[in-house]
């Protein structure tokens, strides 16, 4: 009964690509999530205690999404540009609604 | 759900769990007694237990007892943890926040104070087998890493628990009432795995979001401490008000008053109110703080955490948090300790989390058994066959030697004389963890799984059965006297036991071998066959194995350099930066630094010649064992240096190529040794 091989990722590289981006790039972006959030949404402290458990459930979710993907560089460029927006959300968050 | 998605999850769950499941199985039923690692202490003791007695702290005496032992209070924080099963007030000195006081012994400290007599105790003095097995529930004993590794374990069994349940969702209703014991092995495992998850599912995914809290809170930290700035006080504050801390005032205050006052002040205030932690804050400065942390009845209320907080100068009340009333930002963490720690409900509560703990350590067994059992098929190549068998027979000795070993160990435990509690914890580990390792090793070169699982059941039942009668016999509580007098924290280890053992014999005899086992002999000879169809004699391989050996050897002496050229880097702050390196030395190098490098670089560089020149089976086998160790032991000693010396670059590049080369060299040493068995096999 073992899962079908035919429907595996064969290539060690495009493993690693999802793997990493998966628990690497899975942790960023939860990360970038809840601190955008914090800044975007009225009470941070709230946020950021709900994240005790919230990130790694987001995480989790992340990473087995990740092994679904076809191609895992397209994954990190995907990643990425996630990060990225998000971080542009902190940006703007920081300056519009600074905390203290 | 398309057929590629289905085999991707059903992949990542089978691999995920298959990765994870040892480690796993050791958590969970570390866990399992964990749970009463406080009454297994008051058990191994044997005094009679007094919790409602012991409530009753003199914070006056308290604060006299830690001065009487020499301790300059002066601007620390002192943190009390209110006394369980154990009878102890654990305390917890803060560092000074007085900097310019001249003051050599400014460390934090941590101790225990008896309930009663207020005596002082180290807290390793009575070193218990339940704080042992409570300890490798997260893995201390691997220093520094250990509590992250069990974070990932169980970040990764969040992700196993959710693919699985993907997998299963279409019949997961049918699958739950399907279970077919008279089919094959292979059904029998499938159906109970599936049955037994989902009726462990709601715990087991409390258990691993909260886990991955409690052991990897840091990188829950790091998103909030960007938030406030990298400013950790504020972080502190702000998310956790148990923990804030108040800016040292630098004027002392002498006559402190009495301090019981601000705790009758307390328990006044809320009936049912029983308080779990005591902090003086800023002691004897004029903003010195009084404030208590405690809880509702768990029966009154789930989340009853209240607290107050005295000014100890003027007297006053300064803050407070209602029991009665729920806070959000309070509660969530209170809620992730409760569900995780099973703290609400007395001992039936914890006797249910023990039972679904138990529950799990067979779901997970049961999924190593399902991985074997599909890949035992006649298609399968019979190197492949070998290495799952191998595979199979590690990873079931060592979780199921773990009961016996546990059994055996708290008898052990209760057998110690108290006057030998100075020594009481290496002989706990050497019997735990040696006695472990011989008894892991003994089933898997048996090589039977059927008798690894009847022969630790039963011995593990024997043990259990002895346990109650050993503490009888050596501290006179028999089970039936404990119960009478109401002791029901030493009365509940051995309750646990009996059924342990009653259990553990029950399926003992109910166990009949379903399939017969392969002779491990049988598969060897049939791997001979298919080595010998497989290859043609050439002058090449004789070349290749040559080269294969020169090569191991060079990774050998590489290493030797690496470990060389680590210890003059280790030495550079000697030329350029200090004086002295370690306190009290006497010009003489001690005898286990002389060791250290005997092992490191000695060994490295016997094997490297020994690699020259010998070739036979055991020297394959011990060079590739010795370089695991070493790897395992270079791996742990870069993620060390990179927390502690991130500076000294030269030093971690030299032993991150330490760690390549091992690598490379334990990856070179097992084609060496396959190449090897292939010649051989050719000239026979």
């Amino acid at each position: 009964m073992p899962a079908n091989k035919k429907y595996l990722t064969t290539s060690s590289w495009q493993r690693f690509a999802k793997i990493s981006a998966g628990i690497l790039g899975g942790y960023i972006i939860s990360a970038l999530f809840h601190i955008a959030l914090a800044y975007w949404l009225p009470r941070p402290e709230i946020v950021l205690i709900t994240s005790v458990f919230t990130l790694y459930i987001m995480w989790v979710t992340i990473i087995i999404l990740s092994f679904l993907a076809k191609n895992g560089w397209k994954l990190w460029a995907i990643y990425l540009s996630i990060s990225i927006l998000l971080s542009i959300a902190i940006y703007f968050g920081k300056m519009y609604n600074p905390i203290n | 759900m398309s057929k590629r998605n289905y085999n991707i999850f059903f992949h990542t769950h089978t691999v995920s769990g298959i990765v994870i499941s040892v480690a796993l199985y050791i958590i969970f039923f570390a866990g399992a007694f964990a749970l009463i690692k406080d009454e297994i202490t008051a058990w191994e003791k044997g005094d009679s237990v007094n919790i409602e007695q012991a409530q009753k702290i003199d914070y006056n005496r308290v604060v006299d007892s830690i001065k009487a032992q020499g301790f300059n209070l002066y601007g620390r924080d002192v943190r009390m943890i209110a006394p369980d099963a154990k009878q102890k007030l654990y305390v917890l000195l803060s560092k000074s926040q007085d900097t310019t006081i001249v003051n050599d012994d400014n460390k934090k400290y941590y101790f225990f104070l008896d309930a009663v007599d207020y005596s002082h105790s180290e807290y390793y003095d009575f070193y218990s087998i339940g704080e042992l097995i409570y300890r490798l529930h997260f893995f201390s004993q691997v220093p520094v890493i250990g509590i992250y590794i069990s974070g990932f374990i169980a970040l990764f069994f969040l992700f196993a628990i959710v693919t699985g349940v993907i997998v299963h969702w279409k019949k997961i209703i049918q699958n739950f009432y399907t279970f077919r014991p008279k089919k094959k092995l292979k059904t029998i495992w499938t159906d109970a795995h599936t049955v037994l998850g989902m009726i462990g599912l709601p715990f087991q995914f409390v258990f691993a979001v909260t886990s991955c809290f409690l052991c990897l809170s840091a990188l829950v930290l790091l998103p909030a401490n960007f938030i406030y700035d990298n400013d950790q006080d504020k972080t502190i504050a702000e998310l956790r008000p148990m923990a804030k801390t108040y800016e040292l005032e630098k004027e002392e205050f002498t006559n402190i008053p009495d301090l019981n006052v601000f705790m009758d002040k307390t328990l006044s205030k809320w009936e049912n109110f029983t308080p779990a932690q005591v902090y003086i804050r800023n002691y004897g400065a004029t903003n010195m703080k009084f404030q208590v942390d405690g809880l509702l009845d768990p029966d009154d209320k789930f989340l009853g955490n209240g607290r107050t907080v005295y000014d100890v100068a003027s007297g006053e009340l300064i803050s407070e948090k209602n029991p009665h009333d729920n806070d959000y930002l309070e509660d969530v963490e209170l809620t992730v300790r409760r569900l995780h720690f099973g703290d609400f409900g007395g001992l039936p509560l914890k006797f249910i989390y023990f039972v679904l703990a138990l529950i799990t350590c067979f779901v997970i067994i049961s999924g190593v058994l399902i991985w074997l059992e599909a890949r035992h098929k006649k298609n399968v190549p019979i190197e492949q066959k070998l290495f799952n068998r191998k595979v199979g027979h590690v990873y079931l000795a060592i979780c199921l030697t773990m009961y016996p070993i546990t059994a055996f160990s708290f008898i052990i435990a209760k057998v110690l004389p108290r006057s030998m509690d100075s020594s009481r914890e290496s002989i706990l580990y050497a019997v735990y963890f040696l006695g472990w390792i011989a008894v892991a090793a003994a089933f898997r070169f048996m090589r039977d799984n059927y008798k690894t699982n009847k022969y630790t059941l039963l011995s593990g039942s024997i043990l259990g059965f002895l346990i109650p009668i050993v503490n009888g016999l050596t501290s006179g509580n028999w089970i039936w006297k404990t119960f009478a007098e109401g002791q029901y924290e030493i009365f509940c280890v051995d309750l646990f036991w009996l059924i342990m053992s009653i259990v553990s014999l029950w399926i003992v005899l109910k166990l009949k071998r379903p399939v017969t086992n392969t002779e491990h002999t049988t598969l060897l000879q049939g791997r001979k066959k298919d080595f010998k169809q497989s290859l043609t004699p050439s002058t090449k391989t004789t070349n290749k194995l040559k080269f294969m050996r020169t090569k191991t050897a060079v990774l050998w002496l590489f290493l030797a350099i690496g470990f060389i050229v680590h210890h003059i880097y280790g030495l550079f702050g000697v030329y350029y930066n200090e004086s002295v390196m370690i306190e009290g030395a006497t010009g003489d190098v001690p005898l286990n630094h002389h060791l250290w490098r005997l092992g490191l670089e000695g060994l490295a560089l016997l094997f490297f010649l020994l690699t020259l020149e010998v070739k036979k089976s055991w020297f394959r086998w011990t060079s590739f064992c010795w370089a695991l160790v070493i790897g395992i032991f270079n791996v742990y000693h870069f993620v060390g240096s990179i927390f502690y010396e991130a500076s000294n670059i030269s030093e971690l590049l030299i032993l991150a190529m330490v760690v390549l080369a091992n690598t490379f060299l334990a990856i070179n040493i097992i084609r060496w040794n396959k190449e090897e068995i292939k010649q051989s096999l050719l000239n026979e």
